[in-house]
């Protein structure tokens, strides 16, 4: 008989708030601006010194939560082994381990270059509107980045997302940028139904929300009852699968990308295309792989394929349908947008992979290698992108004609940024696509699916993805400079482009030097925590884990593999 | 058929009631709801008829029956008998409806007022968990979530409100119901926020276990955080109620009537007895969370006595019951006295009085009562003898003193802003105009 | 009156059905399904009802039903939270929203056509259609419900009874961290809010009351020219140029 359950139900010690400071210094410093704009600057000082002195100060911020997140790294502050096993740290809500301690330090490194990227240009009267909500978007970000359950999920991702909606739409007198927030909103809110509706049914069909504890009582109710080929689950992942799918911006759900990539002043678009897809591949990955990873191949029924066949599909689609969308594009910026289509595509084909490889640890390290490098890309080019809204006051790629002769440096980052996009040897971009589709190849772990379909469709595609590239980098040298060319670039730009382009070449030199540490956020992404042998039996919804419940059977159980070493392969 | 329907359904609701005796259910439905309480409500329209006349040096009612006493019965065969007129172009069904909607909010919150003790029965205190007799209240239902379902119950009222105004189809009645749904979501939230110190002291939200805590501690208006409260529960209550000076929803010298403009005879009767009910109503809870309910003053007399014979507790019950009307009707004196001195607010003032002055005051509030609470009541949380006489003291100076710092200091701000809009919609509206400017502008509902 | 027609219509169609398909009729039972049965009424007439204002008011009546369904459930608390938040607050803003953007004097409603309704009937079937054999195909969960220990009486009793005291304890204690974070996400949406409700003023009116256009020299061209233009939306020309 089960026993009563002891359900730890308490308010965090210090020590796990601790763990938590980079976040509550963010969220804080939010307020922090935004009354310093309220109470002292406006109606005080002209608007560029407000944005000057607002700039200044979520720098300062954000740094701080940089310094904050780094010092957690600090080898003897957080021990981790200890901390990836603890199931009760914030009751279960949320884990500190390895992959968040890591990852926190990339999300918050984007949110450093995107508040660098905003104090380039006053888009906005709304100053300290702005850089609070680019705090408190990060916020939910990183929370979602290290959410253990559904409710948590959601609601980081609601604070994340609606953080977002309004910063899109922030840009003052541009009507293309309050109907880009409005269409982001709209997509956005039913997208977040269908996602909750989803979380609801898998709530439902196994009683409890945190992500291990639905991956462990699926596995039971498979053995007996088989329910991967149910209607009712197969509803509940396709649900689940619309609400990431829009997050990530792949096909069917794309519709909302272009004009808001257009739309939103570039800084923000930065963010949305680096942080916003960087914490829903994250959290996307964990899902499927800790909650729903029984559901990941199908069960001999037709009804319900599994997400490997359904993401495939939506990857192939995604890189096809971005890449040549993003073939006959004018726009600089539209043409990115559709470009982060096709990369979420590049990026499914990793979580296809990370589901059906063998080395599920490899494989996740390889696609938090290409989100950590594409982000990093993403903002450069974007700072590019800023440049041009600012300076030149258009999007169009023939207004970077010249600026290779005009301006070399910033020219020639966004090249090997460019160039990165594409997959060119040495660079990060390279090893990141290589690393995910060697993985994809590598099936034979779990039902032995050959994606060698869906690898040869990304190759393709990214030969397709060459063409478009390839005419801004002709613009840049093959062309006569423009009128508008002989503007200055902005600290703010520079920084970020240069930033980008060292770790880009860096990285792709030394892929090591971030697929290792990756590699170990990995391990312990993939690792649900198991629940504490203390004798505590708990579960955040009250589901004793008694000592009896048989271990899973290897199906859904990621292998605790040793660090893997990226000079292996 | 028809038979069987009824019987089905007779079934169904002895079924359903089982714990509650029938007899009770039968008396409040009819003996309460449909005939004291609205007669009671006659009176007090006699009683504001006849208050205002010796204010404005009138004499008041005086024609029919001795002192005007049936004025409101004439008042009402009169009511009756006229023209039910429904506009042409009007919305019929939701016509009828809005009243109604209106009148049942006001009823149905009368539904958990414990007006008298009851008995006494042995349940878990909310603060300690440990079972100690408790007053069980004189009221039609005790519900556990009392003062949340008070503001749900009352939040009905603002939709019949819209109604009346929507479906009339004549321009003043939308624009008061537009004012009025304004202006009755606005000052919910300092409503509802005065009585979060309450709830915090009493550890629950049932107002039989609020009546119960007072009893026992002492009334809370008697408390520095409980009298602001108290001061910001009647003043957006006077705003709720569309009372005087805020009854701008039917401002005759702007709106004609406002939203009831379109409403005749009994239809119109029924928003006049739903406005003098919520009034109660409002005097009601008021009384229950903040003056004690039917307690004499400083004293927890009838508690003792109760729970002994039936006999016994019924005339205690129509003891407490009697001084719980008292303490209602000086609440209800108080809603003439003002509406008789005080000329009605101006439009953008209102908005800007609860936003800017009353919802900050009931945060800082907030936040001293959880002072009181630290100093007075959770030390002595579960001893039987209460707060020491030092104790009560220390904790009634320190809260008085923020308690006067909060007001004057939420006062001056308030002023401080509204001298800024002035001068800035003066020099707005003077030679150099400027788009900032505008921003400061109040704005107009 | 046709709401009163139909949801009475409802009741009795309810109540038949109950007679005539389940044969017995506990109370319970028999008031769940005509609850049930009007709340399915209110949501169709939601969704067809051709005034807005009246399309709101069954959504009023809907909420209201699910209410009462939350009574049925023991969930008092949760009834009154019903109440308050959906039809006190959104409902209300609802009609504020229609109100304040429509031509609320008058009923005019386009009137759809049958082929723009008939996407929208076949997905909400389809829908209806996936549900109903997902819930019907539903797995037994025995063996995973065995872990959760039944509440023991006193338990319930005290949950049931001190609903909001448990629910609050819960949320300060277990859910802390969520709980929070709704806490910013509120603030969030609100500042979001206000950023974006305030009139649009140009870039370049720069401090209280002085106007200040000149001195800024990160002005990007193309918005100044935007507002010079005309084509900036919600600037008051009255006021911005004398």
């Amino acid at each position: 008989m089960p026993t009563v359950p002891v359900i730890p139900s308490v308010w965090p010690s210090s020590s796990e708030w601790f763990f938590l400071s980079p976040v509550l210094l963010m969220a804080f410093w939010g307020v922090l601006v935004l009354m310093l704009d309220v109470l002292v600057l406006r109606n005080r000082t002209l608007l560029s010194t407000r944005a000057k002195w607002l700039g200044l100060t979520s720098l300062v911020g954000a740094l701080a939560a940089l310094g904050l997140a780094v010092g957690l790294l600090w080898p003897g502050v957080l021990a981790t082994d200890v901390l990836s096993a603890n199931e009760e740290f914030f009751n279960g809500t949320i884990a500190f381990d390895a992959a968040s301690a890591l990852l926190q330090v990339v999300g918050i490194g984007f949110l450093v270059l995107v508040i660098g990227l905003s104090m380039t240009w006053v888009f906005t009267n709304e100053q300290g509107e702005y850089y609070a909500l680019l705090f408190w978007s990060a916020v939910g970000m990183i929370l979602m980045i290290e959410a253990e359950e559904f409710m948590t999920l959601f609601v980081a991702l609601e604070t994340m997302t609606i953080s977002i909606y309004i910063l899109t739409g922030l840009e003052t007198g541009s009507k293309r940028s309050s109907e880009a927030a409005l269409k982001y909103l709209i997509y956005g809110s039913a997208a977040s139904a269908l996602f909750l509706f989803g979380l609801s049914w898998v709530y439902g069909l196994t009683g409890t929300t945190r992500l291990a504890a639905v991956g462990r009582a699926l596995v039971e109710s498979r053995t007996v009852e088989g329910i991967g080929g149910q209607w009712t689950s197969g509803l509940a992942l396709l649900l689940v699968l619309a609400g990431f799918g829009f997050k990530v911006a792949s096909v069917p759900f794309h519709q909302w990308t272009p004009d808001v990539y257009e739309g939103a002043p570039a800084p923000v678009t930065a963010w949305i295309a680096s942080g916003s897809k960087f914490a829903s591949f994250i959290a996307m990955i964990k899902v499927l792989m800790l909650a729903l990873g029984t559901w990941s191949v199908d069960t001999g029924h037709l009804q319900s394929p599994g997400w490997v066949v359904i993401l495939s599909i939506l990857a192939a689609v995604s890189m096809t349908y971005g890449n040549l969308a993003a073939l006959g594009q004018q726009n600089f910026k539209r043409m990115l947008a559709y470009s982060s289509i096709a990369h979420s595509g590049y990026l499914l084909v990793g979580v296809v992979a990370i589901g059906v490889s063998s080395q599920r640890t490899e494989a996740t390290g390889a696609v938090l290698y290409y989100l950590c490098t594409y982000g990093l890309a993403t903002l450069g080019t974007f700072a590019v992108a800023a440049w041009l809204a600012h300076d030149v006051g258009s999007d169009q790629i023939d207004d970077l004609n010249g600026l290779g002769f005009r301006r070399p440096v910033p020219a020639f980052c966004l090249a090997i940024l460019l160039l990165s996009l594409i997959g060119v040897p040495p660079l990060a971009g390279f090893f990141g696509k290589m690393l995910m589709f060697m993985e994809a190849l590598n099936a034979g772990g779990n039902g032995g699916i050959a994606l060698t379909w869906l690898v040869v469709v990304a190759l393709l595609n990214s030969v397709v993805s060459a063409f478009y590239y390839v005419r801004v980098l002709k613009a840049l040298y093959l062309r006569q400079p423009g009128p508008a060319i002989g503007k200055s670039f902005p600290s703010g730009v520079i920084w970020t482009l240069v930033i980008a382009a060292v770790a880009t070449v860096g990285f792709g030199l030394n892929p090591t030097a971030l697929l290792d540490p990756l590699g170990g956020a990995g391990i312990s992404l993939l690792t649900s925590p198991e629940p504490a042998s203390s004798g505590r039996p708990v579960d955040s919804n009250g589901i004793t884990q008694s000592a009896t419940v048989p271990e899973n059977p290897a199906q859904t159980q990621v292998p605790v593999a040793p660090a893997p070493s990226a000079s292996a392969r | 058929m028809n038979g069987l329907w009824v019987s089905i359904v007779a079934m169904k609701m002895a079924a359903l009631s089982e714990p509650v005796p029938w007899v009770a259910w039968f008396l409040w439905l009819f003996v309460g709801f449909a005939g004291l309480f609205p007669l009671l409500v006659a009176y007090i329209v006699w009683g504001e008829r006849k208050v205002a006349a010796r204010f404005q040096d009138r004499i008041g009612p005086n024609r029919v029956g001795p002192f005007g006493l049936l004025q409101s019965i004439a008042d009402l065969v009169k009511l009756l008998f006229k023209e039910d007129f429904t506009p042409a172009r009007a919305d019929f069904l939701i016509h009828a409806l809005a009243p109604v909607l209106m009148l049942i909010s006001a009823m149905l919150s009368l539904a958990v007022i414990p007006f008298g003790f009851g008995s006494v029965s042995m349940r878990n205190d909310p603060v300690t968990g440990v079972l100690r007799p408790t007053l069980t209240g004189f009221s039609a239902v005790d519900l556990p979530s009392g003062v949340p379902y008070l503001i749900a119950v009352s939040s009905i009222a603002s939709l019949g409100l819209f109604l009346a105004g929507w479906s009339s189809r004549n321009k003043y009645a939308l624009l008061g119901s537009m004012r009025s749904v304004a202006q009755m979501v606005s000052y919910e939230i300092p409503q509802v926020l005065a009585t979060v110190p309450i709830v915090l002291w009493s550890g629950t939200l049932s107002l039989t276990g609020i009546l119960d805590r007072q009893v026992e501690t002492g009334w809370y208006v008697l408390t520095p955080p409980g009298f602001m409260a108290f001061v910001i529960f009647m003043i957006s209550s006077f705003a709720e109620v569309n009372r005087a000076p805020f009854d701008l929803p039917e401002a005759e010298s702007e709106l004609i009537a406002g939203f009831h403009l379109e409403y005749s005879s009994m239809r119109f009767g029924l928003f006049f007895l739903a406005e003098y009910m919520s009034m109660f109503a409002v005097c009601c809870i008021c009384t229950t969370l903040f003056l004690g309910g039917g307690a004499i003053p400083f004293l927890a007399f009838p508690r003792g006595l109760l729970g002994g014979y039936v006999v016994v507790d019924l005339f205690l019950n129509l003891i407490t019951i009697l001084v719980f009307s008292l303490k209602v009707g000086l609440l209800i004196f108080l809603f003439f006295w003002v509406r008789a001195t005080l000329p009605r607010m101006r439009v953008d003032r209102l908005m800007a009085f609860a936003w800017k002055l009353l919802i900050p005051l009931c945060l800082v509030n907030l936040l001293i009562a959880a002072i009181w609470f630290e100093i007075v009541i959770r030390p002595v949380a579960g001893r039987p003898d209460g707060p020491g006489f030092l104790q009560w003291w220390i904790g009634f100076g320190v809260t008085a003193l923020l308690e006067v710092l909060a007001f004057f200091g939420a006062v001056w701000l308030y002023r401080q802003d509204s001298e800024h809009s002035l001068k800035t919609w003066r020099s707005s509206t003077g030679s150099k105009p400027s788009i900032i400017a505008w921003r400061s502008v109040p704005t107009k509902v | 009156m046709l709401l009163l027609m139909l949801v009475s219509a409802g009741m009795l169609v309810a109540g038949l059905w109950e007679i005539l398909i389940f044969r017995e009729f506990g109370p319970m039972r028999g008031v769940f399904v005509q609850i049930a049965g009007a709340a399915v009424l209110c949501a169709v007439g939601t969704v067809l009802a051709r005034n807005l204002i009246h399309s709101a008011l069954y959504l009023v009546a809907f909420f209201f039903l699910v209410a009462c369904l939350f009574i049925m459930l023991e969930a008092e608390f949760l009834a009154v939270m019903q109440v308050l938040v959906f039809i006190g607050a959104v409902a209300i803003l609802l009609m504020f929203g229609i109100m304040l953007t429509q031509d609320v004097q008058g009923d005019q409603v386009e009137a759809h056509s049958v082929l723009r309704r008939l996407p929208a009937a076949i997905v909400a079937i389809g829908l209806f259609v996936m549900l109903a054999v997902a819930v019907q195909q539903r797995p037994d969960f025995s063996k995973a419900r065995t872990e959760r220990a039944a509440p023991s009486v006193a338990a319930r009793e005290r949950v049931l009874n001190q609903m909001p005291q448990e629910l609050g304890l819960d949320l300060m204690q277990r859910w802390c961290l969520p709980f929070e974070l709704v806490g910013l996400l509120l603030t969030a949406s609100l500042v979001g809010a206000v950023a974006l409700a305030q009139p649009v003023g140009s870039l370049s009116a720069g401090s209280d009351g002085t106007p200040s256009p000149g001195s800024l020299t990160e002005t990007p061209e193309h918005l100044s020219r935007e507002v010079a233009g005309g084509t900036h939306s919600s600037s008051r020309p009255d006021l911005v140029s004398p």
